[in-house]
């Protein structure tokens, strides 16, 4: 069985569970399944295999807490210590196919923008290829750092009551640096790199056929599935 | 962690590895079967950290196959070199068991 059937299982045998019960699983769930650095369909099997074995205890009447103790941070710690990472090459050829990903959806929008603008006024529609380039490792970085900083954030609120409005607070404060990073940054390149005129239908172009090969080789392949 | 567990760590690697040579187990068989030996202070889950460790040191492997009561089990057998462990641990046990034995034993002060 891969990954993707066994969470599929998953699913469907954990609605066995008490609630209590579930609560406690649902926690080792999430602190595992956000660990980024171990072996998906290792990390499954795992959490496969304390589910069974939580479904037959709960049968004799047994809970959670009783099996896998009161620390569900250093209980899953002390298993994903020993699991297998995954392979380097695999993870970065995930991230790279979702940063073209974005890359391309990014072209479209300034495409679709810069074309929408240049009927309006008759402003400039070149691209420069190095200031382009440079932009989109700025959003990258960004985007990346916002998704490390979520997936720690949740694994921290399952071993550690979290307080609500600080956390909101501090969502806000994260997505608003993000935000003004992303559009401020780039206007602080000087422009370089090989300059094309029409710049609003080469993105628009560019953009979308990535998009389409990139949606092709996913249904093929399954790469984000 | 208490000193009485951190005794036991070292141990039930050893112990684990003599069950699984005996018959190929799951993970919830598997600590049916040391509770039944005697072994109750073993907390359930503690298994699966060192089931793990054991397989990354390919001492064990798992295999998904299908359980008398239905469904797929991740079933555990010994691997050769963990034949090989498991003998060194007998007989370092062998060696250590005797002398212990006496020291800890409470008829050791008595005999004085």
């Amino acid at each position: 069985m891969n990954a993707k059937e066994l969470i599929k299982l998953n699913n469907k045998k954990r609605k066995g569970l008490t609630k209590e019960n579930e609560e406690y699983y649902d926690k080792m769930l999430v602190y595992i399944r956000t660990n980024v650095s171990v072996s998906e369909q290792q990390a499954e099997e795992l959490l496969m295999e304390l589910l069974d074995h939580l479904i037959d205890a709960q049968a004799e009447g047994k809970g959670a807490a009783e099996i896998f103790g009161e620390n569900i941070k250093n209980y899953c710690d002390e298993m994903i210590k020993q699991l297998p990472k995954e392979p380097l090459k695999s993870t970065a050829f995930f991230i790279g196919f979702l940063l073209l990903q974005l890359a391309s959806l990014m072209a479209i929008v300034s495409g679709i923008g810069g074309i929408v603008v240049h009927y309006f006024k008759d402003s400039s529609q070149t691209v420069y290829v190095g200031t382009a380039l440079v932009t989109l490792g700025i959003v990258a970085v960004i985007i990346s750092l916002d998704v490390f900083l979520f997936l720690k954030w949740i694994q921290k609120s399952v071993y550690k009551i979290t307080n609500k409005i600080k956390d909101f607070f501090l969502l806000f404060v994260l997505i608003f640096v993000s935000l003004a990073g992303m559009v401020f940054l780039p206007k602080l390149i000087p422009p370089f790199g090989y300059a094309i005129e029409a710049g609003g239908f080469l993105y628009l172009t560019v953009g979308a056929a990535t998009l389409i090969v990139l949606k092709w080789l996913n249904s093929k392949y399954q790469i984000t599935k | 962690m208490s000193l009485r567990s951190q005794l036991l760590k070292g141990i039930l690697e050893g112990c684990i590895l003599s069950i699984i040579q005996k018959e190929t187990v799951y993970g919830y068989e598997l600590s049916q079967k040391l509770q039944q030996y005697g072994l109750n202070d073993v907390s359930e889950g503690s298994i699966y950290p060192i089931l793990l460790r054991l397989q990354k040191e390919g001492l064990i492997k798992g295999e998904m196959k299908a359980s008398p009561s239905g469904p797929k089990r991740k079933y555990y057998h010994l691997t050769a070199s963990g034949e090989n462990a498991l003998c060194e641990i007998q007989d370092e046990w062998i060696n250590i068991q005797n002398p212990v034995d006496k020291l800890l034993n409470r008829s050791f002060y008595d005999e004085r």
